[in-house]
């Protein structure tokens, strides 16, 4: 893609897709490459980072026989999703305006 | 490479970090290829890439944290008391990628190391070789300087040993000649004739010693040369086999 993906906007998805249910690693990675293109290993260094700054937590469960670590999201966390999304909403729409096609006198 | 052979791979590239730090790392990946399933092993191995490339996005972000942690945190209070308190208003996190950052080594990028092995063949080559050279030529000068005083040692040596029963010889029958011309006044004459005698069986004496220490002397002599040849053969022997081992280890590497 033209487009490079910043850090933010990794952190961004990776709250939103954690934000929707306990996850684990494997399934994070897949979901966020549903969407974005980037490689395997990326992701292992962006969960620290969030577990680091309190954004997500973890739990042990055993499943299948072994135990599974899976992330959750924390209060702040949130706080910091609901942030992000303001921020999106805003960037795109700005962007959308002169990258959409449509005259940008027609959206004030 | 397996799953087990990768994480062990990745276990060595992530050596610097703290043992936490390790163990989080190679845990997350353990299980990231048990719910990937062994039927999805070999491209989950390939689509991580090598084991050096996942540890070096670890690294970075660890080095990063490290960059980042003097800064006040978010929950901190007065700009005074909240720089200190930073690391502690962050839960500890920054702090920790601060303190343990210092055990992630400098990294040096391949153009470095290459620019920098090629600056060091060029002096070597520049200024080495001269001083190799200057080393070896100074060897070999002081080796033939030490030979030529020997030499001139021995040839001083022998002349005295040739010369001194020589030359009192000589003297002593001098005397005894000039001692048959001076019997005008008999006592000078006899004491000269004594003393031309005393000259001449001295001469003799150290005439007889000497061709008596060159006869002990000989066989000692011969073979202290043989010892002296044979050493010098096994200096340039043993030269020979540390250029050898030298060049080996050059293509070695």
């Amino acid at each position: 893609m033209a487009f490079p993906i910043s850090a933010a906007l990794l952190d961004a998805v990776v709250l939103a897709v954690v934000s929707r249910e306990s996850t684990y690693g494997y399934k994070i990675t897949q979901d966020v490459r549903q969407v974005m293109d980037i490689s395997e290993s990326t992701l292992y260094p962006v969960l620290r980072r969030l577990l680091k700054d309190g954004s997500l937590s973890t739990y042990d469960q055993a499943i299948a026989g072994r135990i599974r670590r899976y992330y959750q999201i924390t209060p702040a966390g949130l706080q910091k999703l609901q942030a992000y999304r303001a921020d999106w909403v805003a960037y795109r729409d700005s962007i959308e305006r002169v990258l959409g096609g449509r005259d940008v006198n027609d959206c004030v | 490479m397996t799953a087990y052979e990768y994480l062990n791979a990745l276990r060595q590239a992530l050596e610097v970090l703290p043992d936490d730090e390790r163990v989080n790392a190679i845990r997350y990946y353990e299980e990231y290829f048990l719910d990937a399933g062994p039927e999805n092993e070999v491209r989950v191995i390939s689509e991580l890439g090598s084991p050096e490339q996942v540890a070096q996005n670890i690294l970075n972000e660890y080095t990063d944290l490290a960059r980042i942690a003097p800064r006040p945190g978010p929950g901190g209070e007065g700009a005074e008391e909240g720089a200190p308190q930073a690391g502690q208003a962050d839960g500890g996190a920054s702090a920790r990628g601060f303190r343990t950052g210092a055990f992630v080594p400098p990294r040096r990028s391949p153009a470095i190391s290459f620019l920098a092995v090629c600056g060091a063949i060029f002096l070597a080559v520049v200024f080495g070789l001269p001083l190799l050279a200057a080393a070896v030529a100074t060897i070999v000068c002081l080796a033939a300087s030490a030979l030529v005083v020997l030499v001139g040692l021995a040839a001083v040596l022998a002349a005295l040993l040739v010369l001194l029963p020589l030359t009192l010889i000589a003297s002593g029958g001098v005397l005894c000649v000039i001692s048959l011309f001076l019997w005008g006044v008999p006592a000078s004459a006899v004491l000269t004739l004594g003393a031309g005698l005393c000259l001449l069986a001295l001469g003799g004496l150290l005439a007889v010693g000497c061709i008596q220490l060159c006869a002990v002397s000989f066989r000692p002599l011969l073979r202290a040369a043989g010892w002296c040849v044979d050493q010098c053969g096994r200096f340039f022997r043993w030269c020979i086999d540390v250029v050898g081992r030298f060049l080996e280890r050059l293509k070695g590497v």
